[in-house]
């Protein structure tokens, strides 16, 4: 939308753009801001709760995942490329991660209550 | 959290985002990690490909060896200091990650106050090539290493 925009201004006479140059700053500022803004709630918001049974986590739009804490039996703390922390939970089939650095959540803190969590699952 | 449990933190933060980043891509930590009737306080594996971005990735593609590595570490008290028998108990642990997990190289770093003399000795007179071994003295601040290149190694890279 921005490049046809971009295309738009360049092949039309200066004369005719230079007037409305602020109107178009703030028309382009408004959409970015609306649409950013919904990009982020549809794709990467996230939403992450959890107590002593289990845990729910849900990124933009997609449906909650939800998992109990006894589920898995180990825990590690997991960088990626990015330099990115996630907490990753081994159990019986594949692991699940649960990104602790987009959650702001403290990586090293956060693994050690989990790890705690899953010990106290295991014996309830 | 006492003194060794704190310096057992700091070291795995070290090895994950600070020092250890220098020489392998360490990105997965466990803690309380057993192997046999040993339990590691903190085990994490890495990999010497460093990854990054466009130019720090193709300088290790093309400079770095693949290998898989691995960091140990194991905190120590009066009862449980190294002695010969010990040592060679968690060294053959480490070992046995490393096939498992095709390791070429692995860290063993003991943490403890005010080491004996004979645990010291021990420390130096750990030979094995593949596994470099230091003990972290958290009272005096001062890492002993075993003699080879990965134990001298360790020391460089650990900060107390």
């Amino acid at each position: 939308m921005f490049m046809i925009q971009a295309v738009i201004i360049l092949f039309t006479p200066m004369a005719l753009t230079a007037p409305i140059w602020y109107q178009i700053l703030a028309v382009n500022v408004i959409v970015a801001l609306v649409l950013g803004w919904y990009l982020y709630k549809q794709w990467y918001h996230m939403e992450f709760s959890y107590d002593e049974a289990g845990f729910r986590l849900r990124k933009g739009k997609t449906p909650t995942v939800s998992h109990m804490w006894k589920e898995f039996s180990r825990v590690s703390l997991a960088r990626n490329e990015y330099g990115e922390f996630r907490v990753r939970l081994y159990g019986s089939g594949d692991p699940f991660e649960i990104p602790v650095s987009k959650l702001k959540l403290d990586a090293f803190r956060f693994r050690l209550d989990v790890m705690n969590l899953v010990a106290m699952s295991q014996v309830s | 959290m006492n003194a060794t449990q704190d310096a057992l933190a700091r070291l795995e933060k070290q090895m994950m985002t600070g020092r250890g980043r220098w020489v392998a891509d360490f990105n997965e930590s466990f803690r309380d990690y057993r192997v046999g009737d040993v339990t590691f306080d903190v085990f994490i594996s890495g990999n010497t490909r460093v990854k990054g971005f466009i130019i720090s990735r193709l300088f290790s593609f093309f400079l770095n060896p693949n290998y898989e590595v691995g960091f140990f570490a194991i905190s120590t008290d009066p009862e449980n200091e190294p002695n010969p028998r010990r040592l060679r108990k968690w060294i053959l642990a480490v070992k046995s990650v490393m096939t498992k997990s095709e390791m070429k190289w692995a860290w063993l770093a003991l943490i403890g106050q005010s080491p004996s003399e004979s645990a010291s000795k021990c420390v130096q007179e750990a030979t094995d090539p593949a596994v470099g071994v230091a003990y972290i003295d958290v009272t005096s601040r001062q890492v002993i290493s075993a003699d080879t290149h990965l134990g001298r190694q360790l020391k460089k890279y650990v900060r107390v």
